[in-house]
């Protein structure tokens, strides 16, 4: 059921959205929004078949412990 | 353009957006009113700068500023970073929403259904512009303050005063912990604000709207945590996830005014979306200037689908959203002190040596 709402709702932004940004031509626009819409595609698609990416959050935390918590 | 009012209000709900739901500072108890008074005098100083920022540069954003004071090289760097603090917080926000929905409400609802329906509203927001936004917040607010009031005042028969007491009963050092927390989150989290600086009128004054917009947030904010703590008391605030929503459940007056939790709820949305608007069109508006695109809502889409793919990934569960609130206090550190001290810093620098360029410029034409 969420892979086909993920399709879905990625299908009606291509044709809505990214299909009249192609017309502009912007090699630029197109770049960065392929680059966001094809990663985020990846993430929630592989989530809907229940394999989760591995998150920024335990980077942040080692660096952060790193620098505020390594004397201790 | 915004009006100081709608700036005021923008922020005012920017504070109040996740606060709402996962309490202000539960770590120090019956004394975290207290913080929560301290707070505003941490952040003062602060907000002082990101309006100063403002002032020096009238009717521009955030990203443009930047670029102006530090060049383009180390310019592109901080607009980077700035970009990633908007959408690493649009996700935490979303991520919470959604929790918070999954735990109370729709238990049965896949959680990424509840982040989309979100987003889809936030989209259409910042579609319409930062004045539509700010419109919004000007209706909102008003309604938002009455669910508060209105959630204080019912209880206040059920209300135990003895759970204040003993007052201070933590030691100094971790009420200035507690109270640097309080800074961070929600005070300092107004950076994200100056994205939107760009829409604010040059007639404004940005030292009021921040001044303004801090002081009421706070009283807001001690309305909010003096109401969790007298009726739910130190002990079951230090372990309820989500502490206003449980505190309201306690209200049934007679047998026709109950379940008002569901006013949380509302709070949540109606604050929830400013919060989320506002992240994720700084983190739009600093992509697009990173990459030179002239019109931001032309990556929006991709944008806010991102915030939805981060946030589903940023924590493996519930648990993990909570213990990141302590890492997180250390993290913003460059994005909420170091970047903006440094900009302004830069922007006075900046702005003196060209005020005698300016006036040197006739002289020499004579």
């Amino acid at each position: 059921m969420v892979m086909v709402i993920v399709i879905l709702l990625y299908f009606f932004v291509i044709i809505f959205d990214f299909l009249p940004i192609l017309k502009d031509r912007d090699k630029k626009q197109v770049f960065v929004y392929g680059l966001f819409l094809t990663a985020s595609f990846c993430v929630l698609i592989l989530f809907s078949f229940g394999i989760r990416c591995p998150g920024p959050s335990d980077q942040i935390t080692a660096v952060v412990e790193k620098i505020f918590f390594s004397s201790k | 353009m915004l009006s100081s009012r709608q700036a005021i209000c923008i922020i005012v709900m920017f504070m109040f957006g996740s606060s709402v739901i996962m309490g202000v500072n539960t770590g120090v108890a019956q004394d975290s009113w207290i913080c929560v008074l301290l707070a505003p005098f941490m952040a003062l100083p602060m907000v002082l700068i990101y309006a100063r920022i403002i002032k020096l540069f009238p009717e521009k954003d955030f990203f443009e500023i930047v670029e102006i004071v530090l060049g383009r090289i180390a310019g592109k760097i901080i607009v980077l970073l700035m970009s990633w603090y908007g959408l690493h917080l649009c996700a935490l926000v979303l991520r919470n929403f959604a929790e918070f929905i999954g735990t109370s409400y729709m238990l049965e609802t896949p959680q990424l259904v509840t982040l989309i329906t979100m987003i889809l509203v936030v989209v259409y927001m910042l579609y319409s512009g930062a004045v539509t936004l700010g419109k919004w917040c000007l209706v909102m607010l008003p309604i938002l303050v009455f669910v508060v009031i209105i959630t204080a005042i019912l209880p206040a028969g059920k209300m135990d005063f003895t759970n204040l007491m003993p007052v201070l009963s933590h030691s100094a050092k971790r009420i200035a912990e507690s109270t640097y927390q309080t800074f961070t989150f929600p005070y300092a989290e107004t950076v994200l604000f100056l994205s939107l600086a760009g829409a604010v009128k040059k007639t404004v004054s940005p030292y009021k709207i921040y001044v303004y917009a801090i002081f009421i947030g706070t009283a807001i904010l001690l309305l909010v945590v003096l109401r969790n703590i007298l009726l739910m008391g130190p002990a079951v605030l230090g372990v309820e996830a989500f502490p206003s929503y449980v505190a309201v459940r306690i209200i049934s007056i007679g047998d026709f005014i109950a379940r008002v939790e569901g006013s949380i709820a509302m709070n949540l949305i109606l604050a929830g979306i400013v919060k989320i608007s506002v992240c994720l069109y700084a983190a739009t508006k600093g992509t697009a200037r990173l990459f030179g695109i002239a019109n931001y809502r032309k990556i929006l889409f991709p944008m806010s689908l991102s915030a939805v793919a981060l946030s589903i990934i940023i924590y493996k569960s519930v648990m993990d959203m909570f213990a990141f609130v302590h890492i997180y206090t250390f993290y913003v550190i460059p994005f909420q002190i170091i970047i903006p001290l440094l900009i302004w810093i830069a922007a006075e620098i900046k702005v003196r040596r060209e005020k005698p360029l300016k006036t040197a410029v006739p002289l020499t034409e004579e």
